[in-house]
């Protein structure tokens, strides 16, 4: 049943007299504005804070190890898993623009593109986490575990080494290419269920 | 701030008269200091003063579009409040290459639909508190403007049971915006909307129809 158009009059009339219920004063709400903008930055800035000090944590810890290490092969893998807590921190921070919600001015098939877009990027910056998070650490501790080898210590323990840092990789790498892709995916079913595969 | 102007009949704005300053507009005196650091501009620029009329304007039509996207009563103020941030986070972009109506609609209905999004993730975890929209007393209302209210309340509740798209489409139909406009919004060819609008007002009629009967 489709309504006449004096019917939508009536719907639009209806609908325009109401005042909405809520009435901020402006001045009200850009006191509530600005806290809610600062929360957001300090959020931000807390964030970019801790991924940078984790990667300078890192790399001090490994470059420190580095500098009093006699054992050239030994130096060299410190040396690489120092420079990868920079190279991670550096990742994240320069792609974690990619999770931001794009712009909300554009049009809603444009926007809705554009959070689908953003959700991909995501995706494959989780499957991609293999080569440029897990990789570089799985190396440097490779080279530790040989360097160790070559410094005697006995194939057993270099055995056990081994397979401990790769377990711990095969499960930071399993987070992120399964229930970190999942969630994504999720996400990204749910906003076509809410606007629609055609908007 | 409009007005005649006394001594440039011939304006009727106030604000384009040379000679008259416009009074202060006490609402700009509020504007906090560090709102400065915050938006990188000077006290009542001339984007914050756009902001504060854009909110005057339309606060009526944002909030009815929050009550539609919006069902939790304490989480309406959230999405208004975050409709206006985007809003003067988005100001300095504003080019004018549409109006600023259809632009001020753009960003409030992509802000609903995106916390929606988040908001039914939250909901799954917690209980949402129960609608309410202020509730008239009995006897405090006229027979008419219960009626309207009543009206108001099943349309209401009619158009928080569609999609959020076709929401968003029957919402900027029912501000009385022209398909033209909707097109600029929504990003759909005008017989796309034409078509979809259709079947929404349909649609919202059978949910209209529904509910009434079950009353």
């Amino acid at each position: 049943m489709i309504p006449p158009n004096n019917e939508l009059r009536v719907w639009q009339d209806v609908w325009q007299s109401d005042s909405g219920g809520g009435r901020s004063s402006p001045a009200d709400l850009v006191r509530k504005l600005e806290r809610r903008a600062s929360e957001f930055r300090r959020r931000i800035w807390r964030r970019n804070l801790r991924e940078s000090i984790a990667g300078l944590v890192v790399f001090l810890f490994f470059g420190f190890l580095a500098a009093r290490q006699p054992n050239l092969l030994a130096r060299a893998a410190q040396a690489w898993l120092a420079a990868s807590g920079l190279w991670v921190a550096f990742y994240i921070h320069r792609y974690s623009k990619a999770a931001r919600t794009p712009a909300p001015d554009q049009t809603l098939s444009s926007f809705r593109r554009s959070l689908l877009a953003a959700y991909d990027e995501q995706i494959r910056l989780l499957r991609a986490a293999k080569y440029w998070y897990i990789l570089p650490f799985w190396f440097g501790l490779l080279l530790i575990a040989l360097a160790s080898w070559k410094a005697g210590m006995g194939p057993v323990q270099v055995g056990l080494f081994l397979l401990w840092i790769t377990a711990v990789n095969a499960v930071v790498w399993w987070i992120n290419e399964v229930p970190g892709v999942r969630s994504i995916r999720r996400k990204r079913d749910e906003l076509l269920t809410l606007i629609g595969e055609d908007a | 701030m409009r007005g005649s102007c006394p001594t440039h009949p011939q304006t009727s704005e106030v604000h384009s008269c040379p000679r008259i300053l416009p009074p202060p507009d006490p609402s700009l005196q509020a504007f906090p200091r560090p709102l400065d650091y915050l938006f990188r501009m000077q006290p009542a620029s001339k984007e914050q003063t756009t902001f504060l009329r854009l909110l005057d304007q339309y606060q009526p039509a944002l909030w009815r579009l929050v009550n539609a996207y919006e069902q939790d009563a304490s989480r309406r103020d959230d999405l208004f409040q975050e409709i206006a941030l985007n809003v003067w986070q988005a100001l300095p972009r504003f080019r004018g290459d549409s109006s600023e109506r259809t632009w001020l609609y753009r960003i409030a209905h992509n802000v609903a639909i995106s916390g929606m999004q988040s908001r039914r993730r939250t909901e799954r975890r917690e209980t949402p508190i129960a609608d309410s929209l202020d509730p008239p007393h009995a006897g405090a209302l006229s027979d008419e403007l219960m009626a309207a209210r009543e009206k108001h309340e099943a349309l209401l509740a009619a158009i928080r049971e569609l999609p959020a798209l076709d929401r968003g489409l029957i919402i900027l139909h029912l501000e009385g915006l022209s398909y033209q406009e909707i097109e600029q919004i929504a990003g759909l060819s005008e017989s796309a909307i034409g078509s979809r609008l259709t079947r929404i007002r349909g649609r919202l009629t059978e949910l209209i129809c529904e509910k009434g009967a079950r009353r």
